[in-house]
């Protein structure tokens, strides 16, 4: 039996590998599936483009993968094309040097002619020249859900609230695992344990007892209303800050930043920086200033720097790393996955999952990057044809309707990125509410108003931190049907200091896209 | 003298009406439509003790607003009194039309959702009514009407409830449950009965049902309000007072300028331009705080400044300009509860900053036959 720590890309890309192997498995999540930064990226499939540069084996895996997961994943992703921008004659130097990676990685790239670019993005871009790129965009939750669902079907188990708390060895090998449950404390038989706890890994390294050192950075992202563009436009130079734009369903992501932080849980958005990415998103796109915000969100990428040592976040590889606790100072049979990216979880695992095949002694080959990933069940995400069951419109942005909300298992959160409830402009304002009240039906034992309490909180977060424009008043809408219209119990909205400096111990399932 | 209203919320409305009855020349101008079809239309009062005036004056407000509205046809009930929300918590309230459920002393109810209408209140809010009350509810939720689909807005349900048809569907299911009801038990219905028809067709029902009959809000588009906006604007215009839709871009020398070119004079400006919600007041998006008609900045928004007090950021009195309603600073209705307290006190105040002092009025001939009622 293999453990695996953490429901992100990397852990159920290892599961599902595993099961594929015929091994058997069960990964173990803390949260919710995707409430570590598989749930709070940018959602970018990368062509590799970005690394063509600085990160060229980064940029090799990306690439590869790229054309590995528009096949086998096809209904997570929508193929939707990039483009790079240079804004700035002054750019030159970067641009040549730009080309030449791109021809040396052999990933395929070609000029746009300037007058057509708005009409391929769909806005108008303050360009110097464009090249087209085989981006596309990779829909987390959804690629996230047909893995879990794939992995139950081959016999694979996946946990959620289950926590790992400590690592039974016996002369140096690994035999089972300590994890907090919703039914409390238990033990678990295992022949290996893989780390694939994201940001948190350090910490599980360390309850395996060879403590690994991460170079922990959040990034900041601002969702937009209204998919303003229709492909993803990055800017062309030295990787910085807001430079990436990427269409997601019916909104626009605008990312990222690049901050060391210590603690691997993502931070509350500071109001400043979100003033300060908004304003350079306007160097590539003038018109963003009219976009309207809807809320902005952190996540933290786990890099791994190995012996080098840097500050600068931007400087360490996006390059991942399979470690073997045993050729330090861990365990037999204790293993760690590192780095890397969203774009390259296939990878990840199938490297992992070699190594384990090896130290189990019978090796058989990976099929993950042949066998594609469908969905099992009628899929939520697809029109549904009229059929019985409610079919009132719950969540007026998303039109969301009683009987998709019923059919949610788990909770409510589960609800929200299944469905998408309360993720359109008026984020739960007109919904929140109903979709509350539908959930307690579903669950009896459930109370409403500390449902609806910590529902609004979750919410809220991003909403304050981007309360600017016409999201302020969409905020101030908000709290007069809480308060007058509801007649929920006031909450002092939270002073800006506050949330800006102290990441919330309860906050990881916060949004994702 | 000639006076500009700027805005059509309810601070805006009721400025307006004031003028009017005052024999003031008056323009109304507004971008949008204000707040009035965002809530049910219940003035509530909040803390009496933290309010800016003394018991007589507010005695004097709160009857000229509710014979005001009682001259448009909006019959009220004026005094402290509990509400309920479609979530089923009891809300305190002052001003309050006849058609909505409220009362300073809530009793057993009978309780109708309507299945596909989503903010019909639902079985499990029940409990909570029950302990605020002490009585459990009589609930029931009827079936879609024949002829429902998924695109029924509330506004699409209070029209087809004005047509026979509907009426009749609503009177027929509830005359099958009313003999399970205990006699006596007032009976309340979602926020939907009707947009034109409504004191109607609630008598009518109670008439058949012999019970009270009475509405409970939804959350929005909310029709109380639409009825009462509809027909105030109504009334002002029967009076005479233009309704100009545009949206102003600056007061500068006396004269209003609006974003297509129209400008006109004006002596006095009242803005009731609803503070950031309205638009009166914008959040830019590099953090700068500033008040949408005369572009004064109000603050900026930083890591030390928290968000509860931008809330309560807004705007004064400004030589020939007032402000009133949420545009005011130093309210906040969403934690104190008192939105309706609030338009009439910084109505009053800004007209008397502008020189007509409304409660002095009656020692000069008696405000309410000076308002013609
Ligand atoms: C701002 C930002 C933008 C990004 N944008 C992109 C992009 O556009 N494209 C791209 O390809 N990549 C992107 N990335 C990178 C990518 O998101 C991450 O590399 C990837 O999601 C990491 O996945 P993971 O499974 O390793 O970690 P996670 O998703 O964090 O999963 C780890 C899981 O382990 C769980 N866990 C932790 N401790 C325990 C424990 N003790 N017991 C049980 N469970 C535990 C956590 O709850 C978590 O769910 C971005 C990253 C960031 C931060
Ligand atoms: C959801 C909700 C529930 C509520 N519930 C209650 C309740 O239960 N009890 C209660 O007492 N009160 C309630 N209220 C009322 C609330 O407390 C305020 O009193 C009210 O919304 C403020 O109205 P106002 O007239 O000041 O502004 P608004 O109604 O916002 O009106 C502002 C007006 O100004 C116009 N405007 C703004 N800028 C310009 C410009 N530059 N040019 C032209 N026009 C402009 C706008 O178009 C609009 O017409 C509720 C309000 C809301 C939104």
């Amino acid at each position: 039996m293999v453990i695996v720590v953490g429901a992100g890309a990397t852990g159920l890309g290892i599961a599902w590998d595993l099961v594929l192997r015929g091994i058997r498995v069960t990964v173990i999540e803390q949260g919710e599936v995707g409430s570590g930064t598989s749930g709070r990226f940018h959602g970018l499939l990368h062509s590799g483009a970005r690394y063509a540069v600085t990160d060229p084996v980064a940029a090799e895996d990306c690439w590869h993968e790229n054309q590995v997961l528009k096949r086998i994943a096809a209904a997570a992703i929508d193929d939707t094309g990039g483009y790079f921008v240079q804004t700035h004659e002054s750019d030159e130097a970067y641009r040549i040097r730009w080309e030449q990676g791109m021809r040396q990685m052999g990933i395929p790239y070609r000029a746009e002619a300037l007058g057509t670019l708005s009409r391929a993005t769909g806005e108008s871009l303050a360009a110097f020249r464009a090249f087209y790129v085989p981006d596309a965009v990779l829909e987390g939750f959804r690629l996230l859900q047909l893995l879990q669902q794939n992995i139950r079907l081959l016999g694979g188990d996946v946990l959620v609230h289950t926590r790992l708390a400590g690592v039974n060895t016996h002369g140096g090998t690994v035999r089972g695992v300590l994890v907090e449950g919703p039914d409390g404390q238990r033990e678990m038989a295992a022949d290996v344990l893989i780390n694939a706890a994201g940001p948190w890994a350090q910490n599980v390294s360390a309850l395996i007892g060879d403590k690994l050192s991460l170079q922990l950075s959040y990034g900041l992202m601002l969702i937009f209303a209204q998919r303003r563009i229709k492909t993803v436009v990055n800017r062309l130079r030295e990787p910085g800050d807001g430079d990436i734009i990427v269409p997601h369903r019916e909104v626009a992501i605008l990312g990222t930043t690049d901050i060391a932080v210590d603690e691997p849980d993502a931070p509350q958005p500071p109001i400043d920086d979100v003033i300060k990415l908004w304003q350079l998103g306007k160097d590539m796109v003038p018109g963003i200033e009219n976009w309207r915000v809807l809320r902005a969100f952190t996540g933290v990428r786990p890099l791994y720097a190995g012996t080098a040592n840097t500050s600068d976040p931007r400087q360490v590889s996006r390059d991942f790393k399979v470690i073997d606790h045993k050729t330090r100072q861990g365990p037999e049979g204790a293993f760690s996955v590192v780095g890397g990216k969203w774009t390259t979880f296939r990878l990840m695992a199938e490297h992992c999952v070699d190594d384990v095949c090896r130290y189990l002694g019978a090796y058989t080959p990976c099929r993950t990057d042949r066998v594609p990933l469908r969905p099992p069940q009628p899929d939520l995400h697809q029109p549904i044809s009229p059929e019985p069951g409610d079919q009132t419109i719950y969540c007026e942005c998303e039109s969301v309707k009683g009987h998709q909300l019923q059919a949610m298992d788990g909770s409510l959160d589960n609800w929200r990125t299944g469905t998408w409830f309360s993720m359109g402009p008026c984020q739960g304002t007109v919904c929140a509410h109903r979709a509350v009240t539908l959930y307690c039906q579903k669950n009896p034992g459930e109370d409403y108003a500390s449902q609806l309490r910590h529902f609004r909180h979750e919410r809220e977060k991003g909403m304050q931190a981007a309360a600017l424009g016409i999201n302020a008043r969409q905020w101030a809408l908000q709290k007069a049907v809480r308060f007058q219209t509801l007649g929920e119990s006031w909450d002092e909205p939270k002073g800006v200091a506050d949330i800006a400096t102290r990441p919330e111990k309860d906050s990881e399932e916060e949004y994702r896209t | 003298m000639s006076w500009t209203v700027i805005g059509r919320g309810p601070a805006g409305l009721l400025a307006a009406s004031l003028l009017n009855m005052h024999g003031e020349e008056c323009r109304l101008v507004a971008a949008h439509e204000g707040t009035m079809a965002l809530w049910s239309g219940v003035m509530d009062r909040g803390d009496p003790e933290l309010l800016p005036l003394n018991a007589e004056e507010w005695q004097t407000l709160w009857t000229l607003l509710s014979r005001l509205w009682g001259s448009m046809g909006i019959e009220t009930r004026l005094g402290p009194a509990l509400t309920l929300s479609c979530t089923g918590s009891l809300k305190a309230t002052f001003l309050c039309p006849t058609w909505q459920y409220c009362t300073p002393d809530p009793g057993p109810l009978w309780i109708v959702a309507f299945e596909g209408l989503p903010d019909s209140l639902q079985d499990i809010h029940l409990s909570a009514i029950e302990a605020a009350t002490g009585h459990s509810p009589f609930w029931q939720r009827l079936p879609r009407p024949p002829g429902w689909d998924d695109s029924w807005t509330a506004v699409r349900w209070a029209s087809f409830i004005d047509q026979t048809e509907g009426k009749f569907w609503l009177k027929t299911l509830l005359q099958d449950l009313n003999p399970r009801v205990p006699a006596g038990w007032p009976l309340l219905l979602p926020q939907v009965i009707g947009r034109i028809r409504t004191g109607e067709i609630l008598r009518e029902i109670g008439r058949d049902l012999r019970r009270p009959v009475f509405e409970y809000p939804l959350v929005m588009p909310s029709l109380g309000g639409m009825r009462i906006r509809d027909l105030w604007q109504a009334w002002l215009r029967n009076r005479g007072v233009p309704l100009i839709s545009g949206s102003v871009t600056e007061y500068l020398k006396h004269r209003i300028h609006l974003d297509d070119g129209r400008s006109w004079g004006a002596d006095h400006v009242l803005m009731a331009t609803g503070g950031i919600l309205g638009g009166g007041i914008k959040v830019l998006p590099n953090g700068v705080v500033e008040e949408a008609i005369t572009h004064r900045a109000l603050g900026q928004i930083t890591a030390e400044t928290g968000w509860g007090p931008v809330f309560r950021w807004g705007s004064e009195a400004n030589g020939s300009l007032s402000a009133c309603g949420r545009q005011r600073s130093g309210w906040d209705p969403d934690r104190d509860r008192n939105g309706g307290a609030m338009i009439l006190a910084t109505v009053y105040q800004a007209l008397r900053e502008q020189g007509l002092n409304i409660l002095t009025v009656p020692r000069k001939g008696g405000l309410m036959s000076h308002a013609g009622f």
